[in-house]
C-alpha cells in the first residue's frame, strides 16, 4: 500500500532534497509539500477524505506560525488521526529545549535534526 | 674650646633653665607646705561648740589653716560664754585653768571668735598665753577698734548692719508701722543696744516707730507675740538669756517664739536665724566670715608683720530670707532686694529631678540622632537597593536577549549551513543537466547571501544593544529630524505615491538620542512600504502625542496590518510575517532592542475595526540625567 507523506516547511531547498530523499525510496510514497502552517491545515481539511498523510514532517521555525502552532491546530481539529498518522519534528535546531519539548508532546513521534537521511527515512517507513 | 664641644654643651644644657626652673617650684611648694611644719595655732572661741555660729565658724578656720599646719597644729578652745554669761567665777576658774595647761605652750597665733574671746585675750593674752599675736573675727562692738593694741591685734569686725536692716524691713514689710528692736540685759546685750541707738540717730523713717525692748521674759515675749497687731516686725539685735537669766536657744526657743508670732522676725546672724524661724535680714554668714579671717591668719603665719594689717570694719552681709516665712507672712518676693538669697524655696520637677531629666534628656537626644542615622542609612540602602534592583533587571534582559540572540542566530546558521552543504554535493552530482545546475548554483547563491546577512545582523545587533550615554541625548528639532528621516525613501515614495503626513502638534522639540531614534523610525517605515497595501495607495501618518510623563511618537499606515498570530511575536528575532514578502524578521526585533538603548518602548497597537499597522514609539518624560531614571521602560 503506497504511504502518504506531507512535508510542511517554508524552506524551498529543504522541501527539494526531501522530496528527491522519499522519491528515491524503494517503499512506494506519496509526497506533498506546503509551505506554511495555515497552508498545511488548509490542506489536510480539504483532503481529509481522500488523502490523508501516513507521516508528516513539520518544520518548527517558519513564518507567521511556528510548527508549535501546526501541533495545536491539528489537535484541535485532526485529533482522531493522532493514533494513525507518524508526526515529526523536523528542523535544523539542535537546542535541547526544542529537542525535549518536540519528545515530551504526545502528537511527535520523534525529532529528528536536519538533514533528513535515507536510513532515517527507512528506519521511519519500516 | 673647639666648635664641636661647644655645640655639644649647648645641646646638653638647652633645657636646663627650665629644669632648674621645675626644681625651684618644686621647691617652693615644699617650703610652703612645710612653712608651717612647727608653728601652732589657738582658736578661742566665745561660745560653745553646738552654737551653730561658733561651730560654722571653727569649720572655716579648721578647713583653711589645716591646709598648711601639720596635724595637731590647731588648737581649740571654747569660752561658754553664752552659757556663763557674766560669771566671774567661771572666768578666775578658766584663767586658772588655762595657765596651767598652755604654760610650755608658745602659739604663734591665736585666733578669738565673738567678742568674749577678744576681750578675754586683752586682759589674760600677755599673762596666759606669753603675749602671741591675735586675729580676731565676730566682733560686733567697733568701740573696741580704739582699745586694741595694733602690734598684736587685727582682724574683721562682724559689724552690726542695723541701719540697713530697718531699711530692709520697711522695704520688705510695708505693712510695718513699729519695729521692735530686741535684746537683752547682758553686757553684750547693752553694748548692742548701745551701738543701735547710736545708728538710728540717722533713722529718718518718721512712719515706722522704733522701739527698744530689753526686758522681758521668754514667756512675756511669746504671749506679747501671739497678740501683737500684724503692723509691727521684730528686729533681733541679740539675746543670751531673758530677765530671768533664763539661757535663750536659738535652735529650741527661736522656732517656738517664730512659731507664734503674728509677726515677722528679722535678724542678722547668719546659721542661727534661717531655717530656725526668721524671717530674713541682711546676715551674715559664720563659715565665710572664718574664711576671710583664716586669710589674715595665714599671712601672718607666712610672717607679715601684724601691724601692717588693718583692721577691716565689717564682714559681708547678704539679703538672706527664708522662702517659708515669707509665704507664711505674705511678703511679696517683688519688694525683696536683687541679690537677695532664698532659702528653702520649693524645688521644681526639673531641679527635683535634674539629674534624672538630663541624663533621660541626653538619652533622648542620643537616640533621636542614631535614628537620624540609622535613617540615612536605610534611605542609602534603600537607594543602593533600587539601583541594584534596576541593573539586575538590565542584566536579566540582556542574559534573555542574548540567550534568545544566541539560539535564533545559530538556528539560522546552521540551516543555511545544512543546506549549503546539500546543495554543495548536489551540484557535484553528474547526471545534473544545465537547468537544475543553474537551479542549485541560484540556491547556492541565496544561501551565502543569507549566511553573510546572518553575520551582519549579529554584528549589527551586538552594536545597538548597549544603553546609550547621557551626554549622546540632545533637543531635536522636529521638523529637520523628519525630513532628514525620509529623505533615503525619497524615490521610493514617489515611485509608489506613497503619502507621508506629519503632525507634531505644535511641538517644535524632542530630547532624545537623535541617530537612535531616527533608526527606529526608518525601519517602521520601511516595514510600512514593504508591506503596502494592494489596490488602493499607502498613506502613512507620523503623529506625535504629548502625555504628562511620556511622549508618543504614533506611526500608523493604511495597509493590510499583521497576521493575527504574528502580532505576539513580531518583536522576536527572526519572526516573520509575510511568507511571500522578502525579509530576513530582523527589523522590528532591531527596532525593539534599539529603543531600549534610549529609554524607550515601542509597541504595537491593536484598534478594533481598523485596517494597517499602528505602532507608538514611547519616549519617557525623565530627561536621562534625572536622577530618578532608574528605571527602563520595556
Amino acid at each position: 500500500m503506497t504511504k502518504k507523506i506531507l512535508l510542511i516547511d517554508d524552506d524551498q531547498v529543504t522541501n527539494f532534497f526531501n522530496r528527491k530523499l522519499i522519491e528515491q525510496s524503494s517503499t512506494p510514497l506519496e509526497v506533498k509539500t506546503v509551505n506554511s502552517v495555515s497552508d498545511a491545515i488548509a490542506f489536510l481539511r480539504e483532503n481529509k477524505n481522500y488523502w490523508f498523510p501516513d507521516v508528516i514532517f513539520v518544520d518548527i521555525f517558519m513564518p507567521i506560525k511556528s510548527g508549535w502552532d501546526f501541533l495545536e491546530e491539528f489537535q484541535q481539529e485532526f485529533e482522531n488521526h493522532a493514533t494513525t498518522i507518524k508526526l515529526y519534528m523536523l528542523s535544523s535546531s539542535n537546542h535541547n529545549d526544542d529537542i525535549a519539548k518536540a519528545k515530551d508532546h504526545y502528537l511527535v513521534k520523534d525529532y529528528i535534526s536536519k538533514p533528513l537521511s535515507s536510513n532515517m527515512l527507512s528506519d521511519i517507513l519500516s | 674650646m673647639n666648635r664641636k664641644l661647644e655645640i655639644a654643651i649647648q645641646k646638653k644644657t638647652k633645657n636646663l633653665d627650665k629644669v632648674l626652673w621645675v626644681i625651684f617650684l618644686c621647691m617652693c611648694y615644699t617650703l610652703n607646705a612645710q612653712i608651717f611644719k612647727d608653728k601652732k595655732v589657738l582658736l578661742l572661741n566665745s561660745y560653745h561648740p553646738q552654737y551653730a555660729w561658733t561651730d560654722n565658724f571653727t569649720n572655716a578656720i579648721s578647713d583653711e589653716l589645716n591646709k598648711f599646719l601639720e596635724e595637731e597644729g590647731l588648737y581649740i578652745e571654747y569660752l561658754d560664754g553664752r552659757h556663763m554669761i557674766d560669771n566671774q567665777l567661771y572666768f578666775e576658774s578658766l584663767i586658772t585653768f588655762y595657765r596651767q595647761k598652755y604654760s610650755k605652750i608658745k602659739f604663734d597665733l591665736i585666733i578669738s571668735s565673738d567678742d568674749y574671746a577678744l576681750e578675754f585675750l586683752m586682759k589674760y593674752k600677755k599673762d596666759i598665753f606669753q603675749n602671741s599675736p591675735v586675729v580676731f573675727g565676730g566682733i560686733n562692738d567697733l568701740a573696741k577698734l580704739e582699745q586694741l593694741d595694733s602690734e598684736h591685734f587685727t582682724g574683721i569686725f562682724e559689724g552690726l548692719p542695723v541701719l540697713e536692716n530697718l531699711n530692709l524691713i520697711a522695704q520688705t514689710y510695708p505693712e510695718a508701722t513699729t519695729i521692735y528692736i530686741l535684746s537683752d540685759q547682758t553686757t553684750q546685750g547693752k553694748e548692742m543696744t548701745l551701738q543701735a541707738e547710736k545708728q538710728i540717730k540717722k533713722w529718718s523713717n518718721k512712719e515706722i516707730k522704733l522701739i527698744f525692748k530689753d526686758y522681758f521674759s521668754y514667756e512675756e515675749l511669746l504671749t506679747e507675740s501671739e497678740n501683737i497687731e500684724s503692723n509691727s516686725a521684730y528686729f533681733l539685735l541679740a539675746i543670751h538669756q531673758d530677765k530671768n537669766g533664763r539661757y535663750f536657744s536659738y535652735h529650741k526657743d527661736l522656732p517656738n517664739w517664730s512659731k507664734k508670732s503674728k509677726i515677722p522676725i528679722y535678724g542678722m546672724w547668719g546659721t542661727l536665724l534661717i531655717g530656725y524661724g526668721a524671717t530674713g535680714g541682711y546676715i551674715n554668714d559664720p563659715y565665710t566670715h572664718g574664711i576671710e579671717v583664716s586669710e589674715i591668719a595665714l599671712e601672718i603665719l607666712r610672717g607679715k608683720r601684724i601691724n601692717t594689717i588693718t583692721p577691716k570694719l565689717q564682714t559681708e552681709y547678704l539679703p538672706r530670707f527664708d522662702f517659708n516665712q515669707l509665704k507664711k507672712y505674705h511678703i511679696n518676693k517683688k519688694d525683696l532686694p536683687k541679690e537677695s538669697i532664698l532659702y528653702f524655696k520649693p524645688k521644681s520637677f526639673y531641679s527635683k529631678h535634674k539629674e534624672v531629666i538630663d541624663t533621660g534628656l541626653l538619652l533622648i537626644f542620643f537616640l533621636i540622632v542614631l535614628i537620624i542615622f540609622l535613617i540615612l542609612i536605610i534611605r542609602k540602602q534603600k537607594k543602593y537597593n533600587l539601583l541594584l534592583n534596576s541593573l539586575s533587571k538590565e542584566l536579566q534582559r540582556i542574559n534573555e536577549h542574548m540567550s534568545n540572540f544566541s539560539y535564533m542566530t545559530s538556528h539560522q546558521l546552521r540551516a543555511s549551513s545544512i543546506n549549503m552543504s546539500m546543495l554543495l554535493d548536489y551540484y557535484q552530482d553528474d547526471s545534473l543537466d544545465e537547468s537544475q545546475k543553474k537551479w542549485t548554483f541560484e540556491k547556492l547563491k541565496n544561501t551565502s547571501y543569507k549566511i553573510e546577512n546572518t553575520v551582519n545582523d549579529i554584528t549589527k545587533i551586538l552594536n545597538h544593544q548597549e544603553i546609550k550615554p547621557i551626554n549622546e541625548y540632545e533637543q531635536i528639532e522636529l521638523t529637520s529630524f523628519f525630513k532628514s528621516i525620509l529623505h533615503p525613501f525619497k524615490e521610493l515614495l514617489e515611485k509608489n505615491e506613497i503619502i507621508v503626513n506629519f503632525n507634531s502638534k505644535n511641538k517644535d522639540t524632542l530630547f532624545s538620542h537623535r541617530n537612535v531614534l531616527s533608526e527606529i523610525i526608518s525601519i517602521l517605515i520601511e516595514n510600512s512600504i514593504k508591506y503596502k497595501p494592494q489596490g488602493h495607495l499607502l498613506i502613512i501618518d507620523i503623529e506625535l502625542d504629548v502625555k504628562p510623563h511620556e511622549t508618543l511618537i504614533i506611526i500608523k499606515d493604511n495597509g493590510n496590518g499583521l497576521p493575527k498570530d504574528y502580532e505576539k511575536r513580531i518583536f522576536k528575532l527572526y519572526q516573520r510575517g509575510h511568507k511571500n514578502i522578502e525579509g530576513n524578521g530582523v527589523g522590528l526585533y532591531m527596532a525593539k532592542l534599539l529603543a531600549h538603548s534610549i529609554h524607550a518602548n515601542i509597541e504595537h497597537v491593536k484598534k478594533q475595526n481598523t485596517t494597517g499597522t499602528i505602532f507608538h514609539i514611547i519616549l519617557t518624560k525623565r530627561l536621562p540625567n534625572d536622577k530618578k531614571n532608574t528605571t527602563n521602560r520595556r
